[in-house]
């Protein structure tokens, strides 16, 4: 019958290994990555509009979850990585130098919006307003619009995705073919 | 654009005039109707407390809306908005203040939503306001410097650590390009102008030829 | 049993500072409440506003009159429509332009939308504080279709830079109306879902009743306008007792708070009050929908906007309170001042005068109640 064995064996055509065995092979470079990138938490750190983008992203429709960043953190502590999302006012520039002191390593840093990147349309006479959030923190990914929408936020986490993909343990973290 | 307020009842002036003006004569509260927009009631700047307690007192504006301030080159004019949700009324106060020393009295203990709005009008205007019980700044951190609504305001280089207007982000090479090709288009279009004079001056020349012709024609 | 008894007599206590910080799950943006507590109730609450302070007066003294609609639109981005609308309507005023009717029509369509898009969100978000997570989901699936249409009228999901002077920018197709008359009819079937899902909770009627009470005298000294005072008993609301528009053509009530399951003026009755609303302005959309015929939706406007010296202040219904616009004009480009009267930043500083006495969950509470939008409170 069909049944007589428990697990049908399933040959992975790349390595030629069964997987039924519970072995892969691959480098530890890339093991650390796959599980980085595929279960990075974001902190909840909506600042203005493009925050309810944020959450429209983290709604049902444009889903956030199938890509693994399910639970949004409210403390920096657990998180890995903060989505700057709307505009960086001086006042709150000192706090968010704080809250990225406060997340563990390693963490990455999304900047979502034309405030964010670089002061968006209040660059000529915001006097209150900092003129992009990496002058404060380094930032990985850029994501342009005002508001940017939730397509084009899932696009930055894919590109946040592909970069972590390209790290080294050994080396330097951003010396890699992107 | 339906105007039923207006028919309803439009701020009735004279009888706040007239009626400030008769309980605290050094109000000296004017008005002058004007035909576009709203119409404001001048005040003096020293009983701006009592005016405000006797309006609610007398006719009920039990509401404070706003208040806010304005930056003149001589002045500065602080506005009280108030209003009356059961009679469906609305006025404008205005004082002038100078603006060496602006300093008025606090109202925030007639009306409690007075304490954000007169910390805000300190804030971007630095107009004192005496007997206040909050007094401090509202929107910009406690050490800022300046008091950015006003015309005269530059904007500071920096605050702390962190610059505030970065040279690579402020797009000044798109700016003064953008101002060179005007003024490169303007040249352009002068130079046009007079070559077009200069080829129509031939033209002039022979119209005064032709009605000379024709005056001496008519003559003859 | 005596030796305990003076044991406990020479503790001390002392009240606890409690920061719930600019960044915080539960202050719906970046607003800091400093609480001094005695164990788990409130003794004092000082808000600290200003996280958000976008210089936008500054910037409105710079642009001309049609610049400054996308700035208007970005300080309540919940509600961008009115916020233009209100704007718009105190320029048009000292500009004395006739709006042709079938743009009437559309911004009326459109704010009410907008209205209920907005009333959505603040179920869906007042839900999540309050520990319920799905009726966040199911607030934003119908959320989704709004912001669809208004992406194919106006390019933009959030902040659309619609409504212009002088009428809208963009026409609405017959298609586009056929598909809010079906939205209304599934909008109706949703509500009664909510209502049945969350209002007859008796987790969430246990955690909302007598929580927060604004009475009317509180609501007038603190000049709180829209939802609040409308759930404190007093039926104030400008689209009806101020008919600006085309509004006096409509027949809606205004749903006033009753002490439905508490006292008058708590936060239940804020959040029935909100639910009404929008059956309120369901109603408006399907007159608006009968009503609307073919014709401009733009008035002929000068290309450089002057206005004539003088000043006006002029007030119109958000979804969170009256938003006044106070604009003084020396008959230039631009306005020499434009002063924003925002309902949320008078609705903060009525915080403190309720906070004290609660627990701090029942502080969460009510804060969530009173909706703020902290682009609004900050400009």
């Amino acid at each position: 019958m069909q049944y007589d064995e428990p697990y049908q064996s399933v040959e992975s055509s790349e390595k030629g290994i069964r997987m039924q065995d519970g072995i892969i092979l691959t480098t530890v470079d890339e093991f650390l990555n796959w599980g980085r990138k595929n279960s990075l938490w974001p902190m909840t750190f909506g600042l203005a509009c493009c925050a309810i983008e944020m959450m429209a992203t983290g709604a049902s429709k444009y889903d956030l979850e199938r890509f693994g960043c399910g639970a949004f953190m409210a403390t920096p502590r657990r998180a890995d990585l903060m989505i700057v999302a709307g505009t960086v006012t001086l006042k709150m520039a000192t706090r968010i130098e704080t809250l990225f002191s406060q997340m563990p390593e390693p963490k990455y840093v999304i900047s979502m919006g034309s405030c964010a990147n670089k002061g968006g349309p209040y660059w000529q006479h915001g006097y209150h307003v900092l003129k992009g959030v990496d002058e404060i923190v380094p930032v990985d990914v850029y994501v342009p619009g005002c508001p940017p929408r939730p397509e084009a936020l899932l696009d930055g986490f894919i590109t946040l995705q592909k970069k972590i993909a390209n790290e080294r343990l050994l080396r330097d973290k951003w010396v890699a073919n992107v | 654009m339906n105007d039923s307020f207006v028919t309803n009842g439009w701020p009735m002036f004279s009888t706040y005039t007239d009626s400030i003006n008769k309980m605290i004569p050094e109000a000296k509260a004017i008005y002058e109707l004007r035909e576009v927009g709203d119409t404001p009631i001048d005040i003096e700047a020293e009983s701006v407390h009592p005016v405000c307690q006797h309006l609610k007192t007398q006719f009920g504006f039990h509401v404070l809306e706003v208040i806010t301030g304005c930056d003149y080159p001589d002045r500065i004019e602080v506005s009280y908005i108030l209003a009356n949700f059961t009679d469906n009324q609305e006025v404008i106060l205005k004082t002038k203040l100078s603006r060496e020393n602006p300093v008025v009295d606090s109202v925030s203990d007639i009306w409690s939503s007075a304490n954000f709005q007169e910390r805000e009008c300190f804030d971007m205007l630095g107009v004192h306001f005496n007997n206040h019980p909050d007094p401090r700044r509202i929107l910009c951190p406690d050490d800022w410097e300046g008091f950015p609504l006003r015309k005269d305001y530059k904007t500071q280089e920096r605050y702390r650590h962190m610059i505030v207007n970065p040279e690579s982000k402020m797009n000044i090479e798109d700016r003064e390009f953008a101002n060179k090709q005007k003024a490169l288009e303007a040249k352009q279009k002068a130079l046009e102008k007079t070559k077009a004079d200069a080829m129509a001056e031939p033209k002039k020349v022979a119209e005064i030829v032709e009605d000379k012709k024709d005056d001496q024609g008519e003559k003859s | 049993m005596n030796e305990n008894f003076s044991n406990q007599e020479k503790l001390k206590t002392d009240l606890l500072t409690i920061n719930m910080g600019p960044q915080h799950p539960a202050t719906h943006g970046v607003l800091r409440v400093e609480i001094k507590t005695d164990s788990e109730i409130v003794v004092q609450a000082i808000p600290h506003i200003g996280y958000l302070h976008r210089c936008f007066e500054k910037h409105a003294e710079n642009l001309d009159y049609r610049g400054i609609i996308p700035f208007v639109d970005r300080m309540d981005y919940l509600a961008a429509m009115s916020m233009e609308w209100g704007y718009v309507l105190a320029v048009e005023k000292m500009l004395k332009t006739e709006i042709p009717l079938r743009a009437e029509y559309i911004r009326v369509l459109v704010c009410e939308l907008q209205r209920i898009a907005s009333h959505l969100m603040f179920f869906g978000t007042y839900l999540i504080d309050l520990g319920a997570f799905s009726p966040f989901l199911y607030a934003f699936q119908k959320r989704e279709w709004i912001l669809r249409l208004f992406e194919e009228l106006s390019g933009a999901r959030l902040l659309y830079n619609y409504i212009w002077i002088g009428g809208v920018w963009n026409d609405i197709t017959d298609q586009q109306l056929k598909g809010i008359e079906k939205f209304c009819h599934e909008m109706d079937l949703e509500i009664a879902k909510y209502h049945k899902l969350v209002s007859g909770n008796s987790i969430l009627i246990n955690r909302l009743k007598n929580v927060g009470v604004m009475d009317q005298n509180l609501c007038f000294d603190y000049g709180l306008t829209g939802p609040i005072l409308r759930a404190a008993g007093v039926k104030w609301d400008l689209r009806k007792n101020r008919p600006y528009s085309i509004y006096d053509k409509f027949n809606f009530e205004i749903p006033v708070g009753e002490g439905f399951k508490g006292t008058l003026g708590d936060c239940y009755d804020r959040y029935m009050v909100r639910m009404l609303e929008m059956e309120e302005s369901l109603k408006i959309i399907r007159q608006c929908l009968e009503g609307i015929e073919a014709g401009d939706i733009q008035a002929k406007v000068a290309k450089n906007i002057k206005l004539p010296a003088g000043e006006i202040y002029s007030k119109s219904e958000c979804p969170r309170g009256e938003l006044g616009y106070h604009l003084i004009s020396d008959g230039g480009k631009t306005p020499y001042r434009l002063k924003i009267k925002s309902s949320c930043f008078t609705h903060v500083s009525a915080l403190p005068a309720v906070a004290a006495g609660q627990l701090i969950a029942d502080f969460v509470a009510t804060i969530g109640s009173i909706d703020i939008v902290l682009g609004e409170v900050d400009r």
